[in-house]
């Protein structure tokens, strides 16, 4: 990915509602709570090795209405610790915003293709990974039980219950 | 023998790139009395498509849910990750009637009802709730002659809201377990911090550098070898501990076993039978040091 150009692109759009979206999708009612004291930024891992990652940063864009902030790649760099969950003292649920940035990107068609790459793969195997067909018999050879093998026309209905294709194409 | 069914949960990892994780938890089980029963259907947690759809993410959790259900048993996890997930989908279900009623109507569509019936643990934290009296007529091979470092890593814990952590600064789960081995469980600086492993897809560069502390951090403190008790820690810390090793060029050396194989040492169980071979970083010294001793 490259990110230092999102970046630079981060300062475009200003959408004076996109706050009150935050606020209303589940995971976002903390947001409002953030004083920037910065406290999810120094407990936080990835921002410890990138300059480029910074959680409150990305709440302070988000809540000025910078929508561009949630096309950009940096808010996918988070790991999703919820180091920061548990430091705030504000009580915003950090780790659960920068999700739900992630999600509003993809419903505006911004999906990174690693992203894209894991739903396919869990629609057509059950797995988030591919699976060779070498490390199935390495299971035989080692003892171990067949591996399992979800329902993928399960899979496939749930995915049409949430409209998923529309995402990943 | 404790004398205890579960449904095992195995995620994605463990079954196909962390198989001896597999192999020494279902050693260790079977000799503590703890029942395995393996489910056949179960499909990814959600957790790598939470980011994409928190919607699919807790429609394929709660579908693993009622798999179990269906068993009526309660889930073991071996993965830190699919634990949070599943305790946390399921206890948002439990409680939030209007989320559940919205589930279930999607769930029908498969056949499928969500009913709050069982619950969800990890394998860590099954040991830690039985007894240790119990646990230590267990240990015949007691490690005492070794130091290790735990490295519990994040979901198990965080967010302590939902994971029931009494004290989420300092979680003494992993600690306890080590110590029951009889082995002398050390800390470091960081041990605390996220392993990085999702960061892999988009900066692969983020893991090397956090596995780099953690190595450093625990060998300083003297540790033998590391334990950890999730598949992405052990594949950040195990599996790329030589990429970490080149791209510093620096010498680690240190071996990272899963937990249970700790454990199944300490109950006096052949390293070969816990899945020893299957390392990468070799564990070879520590096994030498543990017959000497
Ligand atoms: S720790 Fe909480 S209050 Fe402080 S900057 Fe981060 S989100 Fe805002
Ligand atoms: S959850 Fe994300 S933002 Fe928070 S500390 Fe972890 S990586 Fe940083």
């Amino acid at each position: 990915m490259e990110i230092q150009r999102t970046v630079k692109e981060m300062y475009y759009r200003v959408d004076p509602k996109f706050k009150y979206k935050v606020l209303k999708a589940p995971g976002g009612e903390t947001f409002k709570f953030c004083y920037q004291c910065g406290t999810c930024t120094a407990t936080c891992p990835v921002a410890r090795f990138t300059d480029i990652f910074r959680p409150n940063k990305i709440i302070h864009l988000a809540k000025l209405g910078i929508r561009n902030v949630t096309y950009s790649d940096a808010v996918w760099l988070c790991v999703n610790c919820y180091s920061c969950t548990e430091r705030c003292p504000q009580g915003v649920k950090v780790a659960d915003v920068m999700r739900l940035l992630k999600n509003l990107a993809v419903e505006d068609g911004y999906i990174p293709e690693f992203s894209k790459e894991f739903m396919k793969n869990i629609l057509n195997t059950g797995f988030v990974y591919s699976i060779p067909s070498s490390r199935i018999s390495k299971r035989v050879t080692l003892g171990l039980p067949p591996p399992p093998q979800p329902k993928l026309a399960d899979l496939k209905k749930l995915g049409e219950m949430v409209k998923i294709s529309e995402l990943i194409e | 023998m404790v004398n205890m069914r579960y449904a095992l949960y195995l995620g994605c990892l463990i079954p196909f790139r962390e198989m001896n994780y597999e192999i020494s938890t279902r050693r260790v089980a079977k000799d503590i009395g703890i029942e395995i029963c393996d489910m056949g259907d179960a499909n990814c947690c959600g957790l790598p498509i939470d980011s994409v759809n928190h919607e699919m993410m807790t429609l394929l959790a709660a579908r693993n849910l009622c798999l179990a259900e269906n068993m009526e048993l309660d889930i073991m996890t071996l993965c830190n990750g699919c634990t949070g997930v599943l305790m946390k989908v399921n206890k948002k279900l439990k409680a939030d009637r209007e989320l559940r009623k919205k589930v279930n109507h999607q769930l029908s569509s498969i056949g499928m009802e969500f009913q709050g019936k069982i619950k969800v643990k990890h394998f860590a934290q099954i040991l830690a709730d039985i007894d240790v009296d119990i646990l230590k007529k267990f240990i015949i091979k007691p490690l005492h002659s070794l130091t290790i470092a735990g490295y519990i890593g994040c979901h198990i814990f965080r967010p302590s809201e939902f994971m029931e952590v009494k004290n989420p600064e300092n979680p003494s789960l992993l600690d306890d377990l080590i110590k029951l081995t009889g082995a002398k469980s050390v800390r470091y600086v960081d041990e605390y911090q996220c392993c990085g492993f999702v960061e892999g897809a988009i900066e692969p560069q983020i893991p090397l550098f956090l596995a780099r502390e953690k190595l450093r951090n625990a060998k300083k403190a003297g540790a033998d070898a590391m334990v950890t008790i999730c598949p992405s820690c052990h594949q950040v810390l195990d599996s790329n501990q030589r990429r970490a090793e080149r791209k510093f060029s620096e010498i680690y050396d240190l071996p990272i076993l899963h937990y249970p194989q700790l454990l199944g040492l300490a109950m006096g169980i052949s390293h070969e039978e816990l899945g020893f071979n299957e390392l990468r970083v070799k564990p070879a010294k520590l096994l030498e040091y543990l017959m000497e001793v």
